[in-house]
């Protein structure tokens, strides 16, 4: 007898490929969108601006630069579970579109070492930038909630590691952060290569939040109230930490360069937040096919990379409708 | 034991938050009162809105009393929540600050930003809240509202 299960191919079935699931609509997205190359951004005039910046400025700058590198990094290792466990349900079409999140994962980590390469010319330790609460989110609960599923692939699992990964790393941190990032630069018209890259990062972090609020509303769906508790669970244990993160990088600097402000996180972060919030919680009690109709189009704007470089824009537009 | 969100209630849980070693580590440099609210909801017993006013100074609770008119000017924040929500964060199914950012408590006054720094003194306040032996408006028995 042979442990290995029947295997059946989707794309050689009746069934083929779900072109109207949300999934596949980022997938289609993400291969338009999603192509721009790390190394095509042009940091001469950022590696000119970076000179000239004063101590302090240079300072948040690394600091934030640290935070987003090893925040990057730890997504891109830490999604494999994940895939794992959507992979192994069979869910064909998310997986195609986890393997875009992935390698957009992959190329963040290497926009932010080449920044530091080539902007920051920084090559030391900036470990000492990860604060307790970074060092809580990053270093611990990412890890570990994702890991989890490695042996608890269960619905509730799911929902604790989508929330920690999507809904706190991405929707909280990565996504403020940038935006506050890209705040600055624009504010004080430096650094013109990153503002690009920002750019895109933020247009590749919002199909992945999209997936991310997809899954929950899916996993709320078909399993009702034991996986809503575990995302109000989830989310009661991390948020404490992860604004933790922002009041840290405050904490540093007095008086903060840049006039950088706390708000300047959260004002675009919070009404974002709840919106997701409250979407994946209308999907108690309604059907998975309403979750899919749904469509998650106003996470991902049709102008949300500069046009440059972006020739498929329009087709992608098109697809993603 | 009072009544939740009545005048008594109000001065027992300032002088649980002035008593608690946990909230005045966690609200060092707080200034500012708050106004807490609860709003009506005659099925969950509160026939019209409850509100109370704690005077908060740097880990301190000076004074604690059902809120006045002038209250909500003299206040850095307003949270408001109806009864079913407040229900459920004094049970401990909803940590105060995943209530705050997904909207279910309504910060009416003030912002997220500033609160960012006293995230842990704000759920030490709840903990002392549900901590004290409290009575609860008919209604509150049972199931919650979902």
């Amino acid at each position: 007898m042979s442990d290995t299960p029947e295997r059946s191919y989707q794309t050689t079935s009746p069934r083929g490929l779900d072109h109207s699931l949300p999934p596949m609509r980022l997938w289609h997205k993400a291969k338009q969108r999603g192509i721009w190359d790390p190394r095509d951004i042009d940091f001469e005039q950022d590696a000119q601006d970076w000179a000239g910046l004063a101590d302090e400025q240079r300072d948040v700058l690394l600091r934030l630069t640290s935070l987003f590198a090893a925040g990057e990094e730890s997504v891109a290792l830490d999604l494999l579970p994940l895939i794992g466990v959507i992979a192994a349900e069979g869910r064909l079409e998310e997986e195609m579109f986890l393997a875009a999140f992935l390698w957009e994962e992959a190329k963040h980590v290497e926009l932010f070492r080449r920044f530091l390469d080539e902007v920051a010319d920084e090559h030391s330790d900036l470990s000492h930038y990860h604060t307790a609460s970074y060092r809580k989110v990053f270093y611990e609960e990412l890890p570990r909630s994702l890991g989890r599923l490695r042996d608890d692939p269960s619905p509730q699992a799911q929902a604790a590691a989508s929330v920690t990964y999507n809904m706190i790393v991405e929707g909280v941190l990565a996504e403020t952060g940038y935006h506050a990032y890209l705040t600055v630069l624009e504010r004080n018209q430096i650094l013109p290569g990153m503002q690009r890259a920002v750019a895109y990062l933020k247009a590749d972090e919002a199909r992945h939040m999209a997936y991310g609020v997809f899954l929950l509303s899916r996993l709320v769906a078909e399993h009702g109230d034991p996986v809503w508790r575990a995302i109000e669970a989830r989310m009661g244990e991390m948020l404490a930490p992860a604004l933790g993160v922002v009041e840290e990088v405050f904490a540093a600097y007095d008086p903060m360069p840049f006039g950088l402000t706390r708000e300047d996180f959260t004002t675009f972060a919070l009404t974002q937040f709840q919106r997701r919030s409250q979407r994946i919680e209308r999907c108690r009690g309604k059907s998975l096919e309403a979750i899919c109709r749904a469509g998650l189009d106003d996470e991902v704007p049709d102008d949300d990379v500069p046009p440059a470089t972006a020739p498929g824009a329009a087709a992608a537009a098109g697809a993603g409708s | 034991m009072h009544e939740i969100f009545t005048d008594e209630w109000a001065r027992q849980w300032c002088r649980a938050i002035h008593e608690s070693a946990e909230y005045r580590s966690a609200a060092s440099g707080w200034e500012g009162a708050i106004l807490v609210v609860m709003s009506a909801d005659p099925d969950m017993g509160v026939a019209s809105e409850r509100r109370v006013f704690l005077d908060l100074r740097d880990g301190d609770c000076r004074g604690g009393r059902r809120a006045e008119e002038a209250d909500a000017e003299a206040a850095l924040f307003v949270l408001r929540a109806a009864p079913a929500t407040w229900h459920r964060v004094l049970a401990g199914e909803v940590e105060p600050v995943w209530g705050l950012m997904s909207g279910k408590i309504e910060l009416a006054k003030g912002s997220i930003a500033q609160l960012i720094p006293y995230t842990l003194a704000a759920k030490r306040m709840v903990e002392a809240a549900a901590a004290m032996p409290s009575t609860f408006p008919a209604g509150w028995n049972g199931d919650l509202p979902r």
